[in-house]
């Protein structure tokens, strides 16, 4: 019994393809990407490993203060964004107020302000010199610090307070959504066994949505254990801060890379925590009748709930980007002096090219995942997509030791072959800056790929292949093409994303290299802030482009997982 | 255009006739559930208005009306899930939502209980977790009595082995009985039902019915269920809510809606209606295709009419359809003569023919579409009992029924 034409070739479109030359390719292309990805992983291990004097002065001297800073600032901060995203969330998914369409995206603004900047910001504001004081002062007649008490911004729980008000959007857009595909009439039923709103919100609704909320809260947290502008700001030392403080003021590379090991050990923790977070309750809460429209508010609960999510926005958003545009308009002029256009081109071309490469890279990987279906692929895969909750700081180190013992292998092989000594080509370039930022934001343009694949059903490439197209022939005129929204939103969120860095640029980039964010960190250190507010506000600009897409994506019908991978 | 229903003595006779719960016939003085003038907009339109009704202690009541009359939206207002507009709803006497006055109890307030049509069982709970929700705070005595009851009920509805799962690892079916469950755990005044079988295969829904009638008897609770499927009204209920048209077109035992409908509106719900129209003769009798219909004493001569003819009313003459035996009789002569052949009882003296264009077999059922000899250009929808499947382009002749057979004054 013969097989039609047609079926041999569903057959072999639906086969994992096992042989040709393009398939290869694929598949050496997905275990490079995942090993650039690695490598700094890698390297941090084996350099820690390595160097094993150093650690025990270490733990006596260092390692319990950053410990302890570390997890107060994840406590404090894990706490404060759940109760905000939560509370925001919950709010504009179950109750209409006036002012309630806006809310529901303005409450996600504050994640175009990076932290450093409302770090900045509201140093600038609260602090002895800055305004407020000066005019509470003036206004009760104090003299001097004796007179009264006003709290330290630069302190752990100012920390906590500038890190939440930037963090808590990852929260609140998880939480919404999952707040969303809940059907209302699990409220309703437990509303009519006898529990009051309040009980039935935590009784019912927050624990069906727990897992998107440990989802969000982790991500915040990996944001809190990558940040080192606010930290180090403040003054508060954490793991980040240590190991800028080690490696570039002691130059002790061992200590550095040990502090790494432990900063990666946390990050896996977290990591392992939101995992079993998420794996105990798998729930499918599609009911016929989801949200439905929310309970309208009147009079003064209405007020209190447009107040309330009113609040982080101001905080988050609106009053440091005024700050801005206020010194922005005073000292543009100062700013452009001091090199603004330079560093602006810089940051341009850095993110172009990070974002192209992590772009072409993600493309490779979720190709090869979809022809290749083997183990070693996924693995690739799921290597590849680490890099994200790897703090910047980690990553810089690790990448620093690879390259330069690269570079040493390099030079020792010219010397061998060529008897010259090349010098440094890798470490302390362009490439080991755009590495180290491609580590980091593969993971978002996968994301972004990786679902818009998954929206292409297998059947279409069935029906291209009965057509008569080889796999790779598929890929160029059946998926590319289809892909082009979710290559545009992969690059458009790596490139801001690139903007936005500051730890790993601090510590890759090559001399002379500076970009916005690592400009605006310098001044506000040499207590110039203001000449760098024109190059922050750049900074928010770029900020709120991924912002418009999400808006984008939550009045599209829809469109959950696209909010997921902000 | 609404009957003011009372869940009382005017049905008692009705009620024992039909055999249903002895419940009913012993009338209390105080009403379950009340609701008077009970009107609703949604988006500037008029959902439904001046809705009032009363149900008694140990009765069972559904709503019935096509998708969208408003009828979960009235669930909806008596358990408090929805703001009142306009009008009163009273439980046990007490009102517990006025318009007017303002009065608004919440509903965790209500003791009312509720089974959604999505079921609403809580995930992340297990099956025992989630029937024992409602009983927080309960005294000591009290909750042990009502955790007996709980066990016992798992015990006879299956579900004891079940107790510790995850609400997403039961059936269809398993998932309704919980759900029931844990909104009669409580005990609650009043339980309403908002669609309750719709989520179920056909199969399943025969034998959830009468298992779901089971336990709310057994537990003696007053229940209000929301249905759009005529035959699950008439199945479960004691008193059938014939909801349309922005209000309450009927109230009554099955019995009385399906055989005194006051509309053809509550017709339409039971199945395939032939219409005719027409205009009534000198003689007071309707002209239509199947024959000279006598109408109604209310009914003019000279006034438009139509005739509404069920689908079940024609009776196939014999079951030998090739032959087309009888023929067309009008006159009183060839009445008596059809009476001496042997004319079943209930139907009209004359036999109506036809062409069959079609038959299907529907199991108890045979469905077929008939043109009759006196208008060939029209098709009449019949239901004949078991299987009649005559072929296609023979000539057949059907008695009809006189109880299947409606007379309306056209619209104005």
């Amino acid at each position: 019994m013969t097989a039609s034409p047609a079926t041999e070739a569903m057959a072999a479109a639906s086969a994992p393809a096992g042989r040709g030359g393009g398939l290869r390719l694929l598949r050496i292309g997905a275990l490079v990407a995942a090993g650039l990805v690695v490598l700094p992983l890698l390297a941090v291990v084996v350099m820690a490993a390595s160097f094993s004097d150093a650690l025990p002065h270490l733990w006596r001297t260092v390692m319990p203060q950053l410990a302890l800073n570390t997890l107060l600032l994840m406590a404090g901060v894990g706490i404060s964004v759940i109760m905000l995203g939560c509370g925001a969330a919950w709010l504009v998914v179950r109750y209409r107020f006036p002012g309630h369409g806006i809310m529901q995206w303005a409450l996600a603004l504050p994640l175009a302000v990076p932290g450093y900047l409302v770090a900045f910001i509201y140093t600038d504001l609260l602090e002895y010199a800055g305004p407020v004081q000066k005019a509470l002062r003036e206004l009760f007649g104090w003299q001097g610090p004796r007179d009264y008490y006003f709290p330290e911004i630069r302190s752990l729980p100012g920390a906590v307070m500038v890190l939440s008000l930037t963090l808590y959007p990852y929260v609140y857009l998880l939480a919404r959504v999952a707040f969303m595909a809940q059907s209302a009439s699990l409220l309703e039923a437990a509303r009519l066994l006898g529990r009051k709103p309040w009980p039935a919100f935590f009784a019912v609704a927050l624990p069906v949505a727990w897992p998107a909320v440990a989802a969000g809260t982790a991500l915040a947290l990996m944001e809190v254990l990558n940040d080192f502008g606010v930290v180090d700001f403040f003054a508060v030392p954490t793991f980040t801060a240590g190991i800028f403080d080690v490696w570039l003021n002691m130059n002790d590379a061992a200590g550095a890379a040990q502090l790494a090991l432990v900063l990666l050990v946390f990050t896996l923790l977290l990591i392992l925590l939101e995992r079993m977070a998420r794996r105990r309750r798998r729930f499918d809460t599609a009911g016929p009748r989801a949200a439905g429209r929310g309970w309208r508010l009147r009079g003064w609960k209405a007020a209190l709930a447009l107040a309330a999510c009113l609040l982080p926005v101001v905080l988050g958003f609106v009053l440091p980007v005024a700050v801005l545009l206020m010194h922005a308009a005073r000292f543009w002029q100062e700013s452009l002096q001091q090199g603004l256009m330079e560093q602006l081109f810089n940051t341009l071309l850095l993110a172009s090219v990070v974002s192209l490469t992590a772009a072409l890279l993600a493309l490779v990987l979720a190709f090869a995942a979809r022809l290749d279906g083997s183990a070693t692929v996924r693995g690739a895969v799921r290597l590849a997509g680490i890099g994200y909750a790897m703090p910047g700081a980690m990553l810089a180190v690790g990448l620093l030791m690879a390259l330069a013992w690269a570079d040493g292998l390099i030079n020792d092989a010219a010397r061998a072959w060529l008897g010259m000594a090349p010098g440094l080509l890798l470490s302390g370039t362009m490439f080991a800056l755009a590495h180290g930022h491609v580590s980091r934001f593969l993971a978002l343009a996968l994301g972004s790929i990786e679902s818009g694949l998954a929206r292409i059903s297998p059947s279409m490439e069935a029906a291209a292949r009965t057509l008569g197209a080889r796999p790779a022939e598929v890929l160029r005129r059946v998926h590319l093409p289809m892909l082009r929204g979710s290559v545009l939103t992969a690059l458009l969120i790596v490139f801001v994303d690139s903007v936005k860095e500051l730890p790993m640029t601090l510590l890759l980039r090559p001399f002379g290299f500076s970009t916005l964010a690592t400009q605006t960190y310098q001044f506000a250190s040499d207590e110039m802030f203001e000449e760098a507010a024109l190059g922050a506000l750049f900074i928010v600009m770029a900020g709120i482009i991924p912002l418009i897409l999400l808006v984008r994506a939550m009045n599209a019908p829809s469109s959950q997982s696209e909010t997921a991978r902000f | 255009m609404n009957r003011h229903e009372t869940g009382s003595r005017t049905e008692v006779g009705d009620v024992a006739a039909d055999g249903r719960s002895p419940a009913c016939a012993r009338l209390q003085g105080l009403d379950v559930l009340q609701v008077e003038g009970l009107a609703h907009r949604v988006d500037g339109r008029q959902l439904f208005a001046d809705v009032s009704f009363r149900l008694g202690l140990g009765m069972f009541a559904s709503l019935l009306g096509p998708s969208g009359c408003g009828k979960t939206t009235l669930l909806r207002l008596i358990a408090g899930l929805e703001p009142l507009q306009q009008g009163r709803i009273s439980l046990g006497g007490q009102p517990v939502a006025d318009a007017e006055s303002g009065v608004f109890l919440p509903p965790e307030a209500r003791r009312v209980g509720m089974v959604f049509q999505d079921f609403a069982l809580f995930p992340h709970l297990t099956v025992r977790q989630n029937i024992l929700f409602g009983l927080r705070g309960r005294s000591g005595r009290d909750c042990r009595a009502r955790l007996a009851w709980v066990e016992e009920m798992l015990e006879r509805f299956g579900l004891a082995h079940r107790a510790d799962a995850w609400p997403a690892n039961l059936s269809g079916g398993e998932q309704q009985r919980v759900a029931l469950l844990r909104a009669l755990a409580p005990q609650p005044a009043l339980l309403l039902l908002d669609e309750p079988f719709s989520s179920l295969d056909v199969a399943r829904r025969l034998e959830m019915r009468e298992e779901m009638l089971e336990i709310i008897r057994m537990s003696g609770t007053t229940a209000l269920m929301v249905t759009h499927d005529a035959q699950e009204a008439l199945f479960m209920s004691d008193l059938v809510m014939i909801m349309g048209h922005g209000g309450i077109v009927q109230a009554g035992t099955p019995t009385e809606v399906y055989e005194q409908p006051v509309d053809p509106f509550v017709m339409s719900l039971f199945g395939h209606m032939n219409v005719f129209a027409g205009r009534v003769d000198a003689e007071g009798r309707l002209p239509t295709p199947i024959g000279a219909l006598p109408v109604p004493p209310s009914l003019q001569p000279g006034q438009r009419a139509e005739a509404h003819v069920r689908a079940s009313a024609f009776l196939p003459v014999d079951a030998s359809p090739e032959e087309g035996q009888g023929a067309l009789v009008e006159t009183a002569a060839m009445a008596t003569a059809a009476l001496a052949q042997g004319v079943p009882p209930g139907v009209f003296p004359w036999q109506v023919r036809g062409r069959v264009l079609s038959a299907h077999f529907m199991g108890g059922s045979s469905h077929l579409h008939v043109a009759p000899e006196e208008a060939p250009d029209q098709v009449l929808h019949m239901q004949a009992p078991g299987r009649f499947l005559p072929r296609s382009g023979a000539t057949c002749s059907f008695w009809l029924r006189r109880n299947g057979v409606f007379i309306f004054p056209a619209g104005d």
